[in-house]
């Protein structure tokens, strides 16, 4: 019979470390990053711990519980849907200690519903480390008092503490936080009772272990409910000078009596908001009790909030009563209901937390503090970031570039030539040799071969979130963009996007007006993703080996101001409006923790390989089955043919990109491209198996190849029109039609006419960026046809644009684009 | 600091800087940053991004130039 595992919710401010600490306790390998807005949708995953099956819910990060507008960003209304519904056993709250007063917001409203719910509330003090550093000093013992709920310490990054809250979880079911009791009924303690066993805790990273330090770890409460009475031995055994020294550098606090005179929830989760807010809650909640007990206290605060969710909740006559009550509100006290609540809230988390926070005076600015001075300069802060990015694709293309020939040539040997002798000698069939060889052989050579490169890519993304500098090159990218009318949060996504498309489309949903959603996924696909990394490399060997950094740093930047003026030409057309401006949490610099890194880059590339392997090995056996095999449909013996169905194929649609500088017996080029549809991985595959076949049909005609060693290289040399047509194809490459899975998500997150648009719009940019950069690289060779494709692309994009516009205005779009605009 | 002695200082002021504010509340930018969000939604406050007009010193951050005014 299966277990019905225990539901843990996280919960948590974006950048917490929720999902870090998801990816800890189940062992998944989730997306994170150093910047907010990573998850937008809720995860689950699964652990066991001492026989008890525990489901790990990861919820987006929010800010607050109060879904005030339908136009709320959906993440939001994702965690706050999941919290008011009560689905979790547990919700653990991670906070970052070093931003502690801002995060205890939302502890202050999950405390509120407390009345009523089947859910425990934990509050896990995550980044004590960073905290630390701050100088910033936290009684976790005192903490749990003030909340008067459990708390427990975390460093969810390096896996300190995790251990503690499993077995705290597991130790103390069903903890009844509404009648919690921290176990110390006395006040905070000084500095001189250190000694006597109370608690002052600075947090010792790196001291303690799994299982180890999970007593005093948790604070207070696994003593009282796990039984476990060790803490002061431990700190006697592990931290006891630490500690008291550590109190005489720090600035004295005046704890004693403190938390007395602070505010505390009471058993059914509400503050003492004054009057007349005490009194509207106590009969609204009344009211609400006969239709919805058990939570009427949380969804009376909620409805005098304007809470959207909760309006849903409550039986449509309380609404009126609410209103009635707001208003009464507002002409005592000369606020609304929604701000007096919000102050309340910040004025007891203030109290609280400064008797439980002492800070050391820090004479010198910290390091962070002094590196956004240069990193986000305004002179400085964008030539930073181009170099940042040239360093990304030099150390992708040069430290990945250089392995490449040896997992390509490594594997070629093994799953092609050693494959097709073993299959020879076992005398199976051509067609079957065939297959095996050309198709699956290639197939796993060519996803082997992405991944020095991909690989390298990753882990220097990996390094730039992980440190930091991610967040800070949107907050620099934002004064470019809102020049642009843009809006800047746009760049998150796009900075996602150089990884994959699919997700960064997804990150827009952070943004919280439709129309900058819009904007921004209508700007993603246009990010280079790693999969198109791949054909850089794959053609900056084969046509530029000496300045293939510089030939990929062209292309991203050109990906990069494609975006920008897509996003601008929109503003300016169908979706008018001023852009929110950017206000977004700059998180400290951190030292990247290299086991993290690699975890992260490894997970990214495995997750890669993965799915362009799934991709490209059906994709090559049908290339080669569709070459091995003539129009007539007769099979070609031997090797492929040049009369193949797919080189019949693919030279009828080839003169469409002649203006481009594509050959008409470059036909292969093409057929790759209409497999990049599905995938972009796959044009590499494509190119690889078609070249290496064309070769192969050469060397049988002719014997020889003109003392070239047959490769996907030399095949490709020939048959481009050199540098000039290699880039042009590139640049068809970075800008044509999105693949299918970033078009099935602008799909999901917008509708069928703007992925349409989207795929539209990028193959006709596509189209006419690379026949006006060939035209107009090859003019001496043919003046008028140049100029007459250059004007004639140019007019027809005028007439485009001038179409949007007119479309802008009928009803249908204004009917898109229409959204109230938030005034930020 | 209170949401509303965060209001009645901006109403005083007219306009600040995320700086100004947390100097003045000796308080956090985020937690600025989070409580503006409530005037902010409100439309009692807007925010105005601006670059600073003199570049001489370049010794600006982000705090100097995140500007907060009373709508």
């Amino acid at each position: 019979m299966p277990r019905t595992p225990v539901k843990i919710a996280l919960i948590g401010n974006p950048n917490s470390g929720k999902t870090t600490l998801f990816n800890t306790l189940t062992g998944s390998h989730q997306d994170v990053g150093n910047w907010p807005g990573v998850t937008v949708e809720r995860k689950s995953g699964f652990f066991t711990y001492c026989d008890t099956l525990f489901e790990v819910i990861d919820l987006p990060g929010v800010y607050s519980l109060t879904a005030v507008s339908e136009t709320a960003a959906i993440d939001e209304h994702i965690a706050c849907q999941f919290i008011l519904n009560h689905e979790a056993d547990y919700i653990v709250n991670i906070v970052d200690a070093s931003n502690l007063e801002r995060h205890l917001y939302l502890t202050a409203q999950l405390l509120e519903m407390r009345e009523g719910a089947s859910s425990s509330l934990v509050v896990a003090v995550n980044m004590l480390d960073i905290a630390k550093k701050r100088g910033l000093h936290i009684s976790l013992d005192g903490l749990s008092r003030f909340l008067g709920c459990p708390v427990v310490a975390l460093q969810a990054n390096k896996n300190q503490g995790v251990g503690a809250l499993k077995e705290f979880l597991d130790n103390a079911p069903r903890l009844d936080c509404a009648n919690y009791q921290h176990p110390h009924p006395d006040p905070l303690p000084r500095k001189s009772t250190v000694g006597e066993g109370n608690t002052w805790l600075p947090f010792q990273a790196g001291k303690q272990c799994e299982g180890e330090g999970s007593s005093w770890l948790t604070s207070q409460v696994g003593k009282q409910r796990v039984g476990r009475l060790d803490s002061v031995e431990r700190l006697d055994s592990v931290e006891r000078l630490d500690s008291v020294e550590r109190l005489d550098s720090v600035e004295r606090l005046d704890s004693v009596g403190r938390l007395d005179s602070v505010g505390r929830f009471d058993s059914v989760g509400r503050l003492d908001y004054g009057e007349p807010l005490n009194s509207a809650i106590q009969t609204l909640a009344t009211q609400i009790a006969i239709s919805s007990p058990g939570q009427a206290q949380a969804l009376a605060i909620r409805l005098l909030e304007d809470d959207s969710l909760a309006q849903q909740k409550v039986a449509p006559e309380i609404l009126p009563l609410a209103q009635q009550w707001k208003q009464k509100i507002r002409e005592a006290q000369g606020e609304d209901a929604d701000i007096l609540l919000a102050d309340a809230r910040y004025r007891w988390i203030h109290e609280g937390v400064s008797s439980c926070i002492s800070k050391e005076s820090l004479q010198q600015t910290s390091h962070t503090a002094r590196l956004d001075r240069i990193v986000l300069n305004r002179i400085l802060g964008i030539p930073i970031f181009l170099a940042m990015m040239y360093a990304l694709f030099f150390f992708a293309i040069n430290v990945g570039g250089a392995l490449q020939n040896l997992f390509n040539q490594a594997s070629q040997a093994v799953f092609v030539d050693g494959f097709r002798f073993i299959l020879h000698q076992q005398g199976c069939p051509d067609l079957l040799i065939l297959l095996l060889t050309q198709g699956i052989g290639t197939g796993i050579t060519t996803v082997i071969t992405f991944i020095p490169v991909i690989g390298a890519l990753f882990l220097f993304l990996a390094f730039l979130e992980d440190s930091g500098y991610m967040a800070r090159a949107s907050f620099v990218v934002d004064r470019l963009m809102r020049a642009f009318g843009l809006p800047g949060k746009a760049f998150v996504s796009m900075i996602v996007g150089f990884g994959c498309n699919v997700p960064a489309v997804m990150a827009a949903r952070t943004l919280e007006n439709r129309r900058d959603r819009i904007l921004t996924i209508m700007m993603t696909p246009f990010m280079s993703c790693g999969a198109r990394l791949a054909i850089y490399a794959v053609f900056t060997a084969a046509f530029f080996p000496t300045h293939g950094p510089n030939i990929v740093f062209i292309l991203y930047f050109i990906g990069i101001i494609m975006a920008i003026l897509t996003g601008f030409l929109l503003r300016r057309t169908a979706l008018p409006g001023q852009p929110a401006p950017l206000i977004m949490e700059l998180p400290p610099y951190h030292l990247p923790h290299w086991p993290t890194l690699l975890r992260h880059a490894g997970s990214r590339l495995n997750s890669f390989i993965v799915h362009a392997g799934i991709l490209i090995l059906p994709l090559c056996v049908c290339l080669a089955l569709l070459q091995a095999v003539n129009i007539h449909g007769a099979f070609n013996h031997g090797e492929p043919h040049f009369q193949s169905l797919l080189s019949d194929i693919g030279r009828s649609i080839t003169p469409l990109f002649a203006p481009m500088g594509i050959q008409p017996d470059n036909w292969p080029a093409i057929v790759s491209l209409i497999g990049g549809i599905l995938a972009k991985e796959v044009v590499v595959g494509s190119l690889n198996v078609l070249y290496s076949q064309i070769d192969h049909v050469n060397l049988a005609l002719n014997g020889t190849l003109n003392g070239v060693t047959p490769n996907v290289y030399g095949s490709m040399v020939r048959y481009f029109d050199g540098p000039i047509g290699a880039f042009s194809y590139l640049l068809f490459v970075l800008l044509y039609f999105p693949c299918v899975s970033t078009v099935v998500a602008i799909l999901r997150e917008l509708n069928v006419r703007w992925a349409l648009f989207s795929v539209g719009w990028m193959t006709a940019v596509a189209y006419g960026a690379a026949v006006i950069f060939y035209q107009a690289a090859t003019v001496t060779r043919h003046v008028g046809t140049s100029l007459g494709w250059i004007v004639g692309i140019l007019t027809i994009f005028a007439v485009l644009i001038l179409t949007v516009r007119g479309m802008a205005t009928t009803p249908l779009y204004r009917k898109e684009g229409h959204e109230e605009v938030q005034t930020v | 600091m209170s949401l509303i002695e965060l209001k009645h200082y901006l109403q005083e002021k007219k306009i600040a800087s995320l700086g100004d504010i947390t100097e003045h509340f000796q308080c956090d930018a985020e937690l600025a940053r989070h409580m503006l969000q409530h005037w902010i939604r409100k439309g009692c406050i807007c925010a105005v991004l601006k670059t600073p007009a003199c570049s001489a010193c370049r010794q600006c951050n982000v705090l100097s130039y995140e500007i907060y005014q009373v709508v």
